[in-house]
C-alpha cells in the first residue's frame, strides 16, 4: 500500500543565496499511513515547523524527498498539491468581516472554476466539513468573533472542505485550555478514523500526543527523527532520551512528566491511593523525599473517610494532627524557618 | 424542512440578491450625484435644464447645452474614471499588502506616477509642444498614459520588494511615505534645470483638477480604466485567497507570483492613468475600499470590486460638487476636498482597530 506521506533522506533547513546553509534537521526517514492521525513532537527549535513547511513545499529541503501518495512533492504543480494537501498554520490573519461560510468555502478553490461559483456538490461539502467539526451553529458569525478553540474548528473545517486525502496543521492546539485541546484531538482522531485521511500534526503536548496519536513522529536532540506508536517509543527509552534534562523527568508508570525534586529530607508516608499521590506531591514540592524505608523519623499516615481526613504526622516520639494538607505543610515549612 | 436542508439553505451564496441591492443603491445614487454635478459650476444650470440636455430633448438654452456637453460633462465622466479607478487601486493594494492603511497616494504609487509624467512634461528639449494636459493629442496622451502607468508599477514593485523583507504595517508606510518624497526630490531637481513654462504646466498638473481632460482624451482614460477593473475583477477569487496571507493562498493552488504580477499591472494602469489625466488625488484610494467594507460587511471581491468602484465614483463626484463650492463663483483645488473627507476616514480606521498591525 502506498503510504499517505513516505519522507526519505530528508535534510531540512534554510539555505539563501549568498548566505551559508543553515541546517535544522535530518537526514530523516519517516512515513505515515492513510487514516493515522501522527503527531510531530521534538524539543522547541529542533524543526517541527520546519519539517511541515517542507512537506508543503513552502520551503525547500536540503536535501532528499517527499512523497505524498507516492508522487514526489516537488515535482507536483501547484493544482495538483492543492487537491492533495491541506494545511492549518499557527499564523492565523482573518479579515474582519470574513463570515465562517466564506472562510470555509476558501477551502473548495481547488475544485472551482475562476470566478469561484459553488457547484451544489461543493456546497454539500462545505456543509459536511462544518457539520462534522461541529461549526455550522456559527455559519453566519464573522470568523474574528470567535474564540479561539471555535476558530480552529473552523480552520479545520475550511481543510477538510478542500477535501484532500492528508491534511497537515501546525500547533493546531496552541493558545487553547485543556478541553479544547482534548477536543481538537478527539476531533482529529476521530476524523482519522472515518474518513481514512491522514492527518500530521506538530505539538507540544506530549501528554496528549502520547494518549491520542497512532503514531508519533519525534526529532530528537542529535537532528535525526524516529516514528513509530507512542507506546513503542515510551518502552524503547526514546521519550526519555528526547526529552529529559535536569528539571524535568519523564515518569514511565503515568506517562507524564514530573519536575525533578532535589528533596534531601526522608519522610514516610502511608494511606490511600489518592490521597498517598497527592500528599506526597505536596511533600516533594518543598523538598521532602519520599521513602519506603521503615526507619526514617518522620511519617505521615492518612487516615479518615471521604469526608473527615485526617494526616497524622509523627516525628520521633511528638505526634501532630492535621485536617488538611494545607495545614501540614503550613507546619512543616514554619518547623523549617525555625532551624 | 428538515434540519439538514435547513442547514443548506442557511449557507449563503455570494453575489446574492442583499449585495446585489448595494450596487443599485450606489449605482441610483451615482447617477443623481452625476446629474447634480452638471449643475453646479461658475453658472448654474436648473435640473431641468441638465436633463434636458442629456436626453437631447427640444427647446434646449444653446449655452447650457455648450457648458454642458463641453466642460461638465467630461469634468463629471472624469470624477467617476477617477474615482473608480483609485478607489479599486486602493483595494487591490490593501490586500496584496495586507495592509489597511496602503492606498496609491500612501505608499507613494501616485509620486511614482508623478515621476512619470514630470519625464515627459520637463524632458530638456522634448516634447516643447506641450503644455496643458487638455492641450495633447492622443498620442501623446497615451504617452503620459504609459508614462505616469510606468512611474507607478516602477515604484510598485520596489515597495512589494521591501514588503517581502519587512512584515511590519507601520514600516512598509513610512518606507512608502520616503519613496514619495524620493521621487518627488528627483522631480524637484528636474524642475531647478527646467524652463519655467514647462515648470508652471507642471505644478498646475501636480495642484489635480478634475477638469483638464478633453473628451477625446476620455476615450484613453476610459479605456485604461476600464482594462484595469477588468483586469482585477478577474482576479477576484485569487484576491479572496490572499485574505488568508499567502501561505494559504498557495496551499489552495493560487499561483502567487501570476497574481502579485497582475495586482501591479492593474494598480499601474489604474492609479497611473489617472494620475496621468488629473495629478495626484490623495485619499479616495484609501478611504473608500474600507466605507465599502464597512457599508456592505463583505470580504468577498467579486462583491467588493464593484462596490467599491461605484462608492468611489459616488465619493468623488461629492467632491467635485464641494470644490465648485455651490452658490458661489469659486472653485477649490479638488485636492483639499478629498483630504477633508479622506484624512477623517483614514483617523476613524486607525482608532477602531487601536493599532495598524493587524490585517484588515
Amino acid at each position: 500500500m502506498t503510504k499517505a506521506i513516505d519522507i526519505s533522506t530528508l535534510e531540512i533547513g534554510y539555505q539563501t543565496k549568498g548566505y551559508a546553509i543553515k541546517k535544522v534537521a535530518g537526514p530523516m526517514n519517516l512515513e505515515m499511513n492513510k487514516g493515522e492521525l501522527v503527531c510531530l513532537i521534538g524539543p522547541n527549535g529542533s524543526g517541527k515547523t520546519t519539517l511541515l513547511r517542507t512537506i508543503a513545499t513552502m520551503q525547500n529541503p536540503l536535501g532528499g524527498d517527499v512523497h505524498i501518495l507516492g508522487k514526489p512533492v516537488r515535482k507536483l504543480d501547484r493544482k495538483s498539491l492543492s487537491k492533495m494537501l491541506s494545511i492549518v498554520l499557527a499564523e492565523q490573519q482573518v479579515p474582519g468581516n470574513m463570515k465562517v461560510h466564506e472562510l470555509v468555502a476558501l477551502g473548495r478553490y481547488p475544485h472551482t472554476g475562476w470566478l469561484a461559483r459553488l457547484t451544489p456538490t461543493d456546497t454539500e461539502k462545505i456543509r459536511w466539513a462544518m457539520k462534522i467539526t461541529g461549526t455550522l451553529n456559527f455559519t453566519n458569525r464573522a470568523v474574528v468573533t470567535l474564540s479561539d478553540g471555535e476558530r480552529q474548528k473552523v480552520m479545520i473545517a475550511r481543510a477538510l472542505a478542500q477535501d484532500t486525502p492528508v491534511i497537515l496543521l501546525d500547533e493546531p492546539t496552541a493558545h487553547l485550555d485543556i478541553p479544547n485541546r482534548v477536543a481538537i484531538m478527539m476531533l482529529l482522531r476521530k476524523l482519522a478514523r472515518k474518513t481514512g485521511k491522514a492527518i500530521l500534526m506538530s505539538t507540544h503536548e506530549l501528554e496528549l500526543a502520547l494518549q491520542s496519536a497512532d503514531r508519533l513522529w519525534l526529532i530528537r536532540d542529535d537532528s535525526t527523527a524516529i516514528s513509530g506508536t507512542p507506546e513503542d517509543l515510551v518502552l524503547g527509552g526514546k521519550i526519555e532520551q528526547t526529552f529529559n534534562d535536569k528539571s524535568v523527568k519523564f515518569d514511565i508508570s503515568s506517562g507524564t512528566f514530573k519536575m525533578v525534586e532535589k528533596g534531601n529530607k526522608l519522610i514516610r508516608v502511608t494511606g490511600n491511593q489518592n490521597e498517598l499521590l497527592w500528599t506526597s506531591r505536596a511533600l516533594e514540592r518543598i523538598g521532602y523525599k519520599i521513602t519506603e524505608n521503615a526507619q526514617v523519623e518522620m511519617r505521615i499516615d492518612i487516615s479518615g473517610s471521604d469526608k473527615t481526613k485526617k494526616w497524622l504526622l509523627t516525628e520521633r516520639v511528638e505526634v501532630y494532627e492535621f485536617d488538611s494538607i494545607e495545614g501540614l505543610i503550613a507546619y512543616l515549612r514554619s518547623k523549617e524557618k525555625m532551624l | 424542512m428538515n434540519p439538514a436542508q435547513q442547514h443548506t439553505a442557511s449557507l449563503p451564496v455570494s453575489g446574492s440578491p442583499r449585495f446585489i441591492k448595494w450596487h443599485l443603491i450606489l449605482t441610483l445614487l451615482l447617477v443623481i450625484l452625476f446629474v447634480i454635478d452638471l449643475t453646479f459650476g461658475s453658472v448654474y444650470i436648473p435640473i431641468k435644464e441638465v436633463i434636458n440636455t442629456l436626453f437631447g430633448s427640444e427647446s434646449v438654452n444653446e449655452t447650457y447645452e455648450k457648458i454642458v456637453w463641453l466642460i461638465r460633462f467630461p469634468k463629471a465622466i472624469t470624477a467617476v474614471l477617477a474615482g473608480s479607478a483609485l478607489a479599486v487601486a486602493g483595494l487591490l493594494m490593501q490586500t496584496m499588502f495586507r495592509n489597511p492603511l496602503a492606498g496609491p497616494s500612501v505608499l507613494g504609487i501616485t509620486s511614482g506616477a508623478s515621476l512619470g509624467v514630470a519625464s515627459i512634461m520637463l524632458s530638456a528639449g522634448g516634447y516643447s509642444g506641450i503644455y496643458m494636459i487638455n492641450q495633447l493629442g492622443i498620442g501623446q496622451s497615451w504617452l503620459i498614459v504609459i508614462a505616469s502607468s510606468a512611474g507607478a508599477a516602477f515604484v510598485m514593485i520596489i515597495i512589494l520588494g521591501i514588503s517581502i523583507r519587512i512584515r511590519d504595517n507601520v514600516a512598509l508606510l513610512i518606507i512608502g511615505i520616503m519613496i514619495g518624497n524620493l521621487t518627488i526630490s528627483v522631480v524637484s531637481i528636474w524642475q531647478y534645470f527646467s524652463n519655467p513654462d514647462q515648470i508652471q504646466d507642471y505644478l498646475m498638473w501636480t495642484f489635480g483638477s478634475l477638469g483638464g481632460v478633453s473628451n477625446s482624451q476620455l476615450t484613453i482614460f476610459g479605456t485604461a480604466v476600464l482594462a484595469g477593473i477588468l483586469l482585477s475583477f478577474f482576479s477576484s477569487k485569487p484576491l479572496n485567497a490572499l485574505l488568508l496571507g499567502e501561505n494559504y493562498a498557495r496551499s489552495i493552488g493560487i499561483r502567487t507570483g501570476t497574481i502579485r504580477f497582475l495586482i501591479i499591472a492593474s494598480t499601474s494602469i489604474l492609479a497611473g492613468a489617472t494620475t496621468g489625466f488629473t495629478g495626484p488625488i490623495a485619499f479616495i484610494g484609501i478611504a473608500v475600499p474600507h466605507i465599502t467594507r464597512n457599508l456592505l460587511n463583505q470580504s468577498d471581491h467579486k462583491v467588493l470590486i464593484p462596490a467599491t468602484m461605484l462608492a468611489g465614483a459616488a465619493l468623488m463626484l461629492i467632491c467635485d460638487i464641494i470644490s465648485q463650492v455651490p452658490g458661489s463663483q469659486i472653485t477649490l483645488p479638488i485636492n483639499a476636498i478629498t483630504a477633508m473627507i479622506g484624512s477623517p476616514v483614514v483617523i476613524w480606521i486607525i482608532m477602531k482597530r487601536r493599532t495598524i498591525n493587524s490585517g484588515f
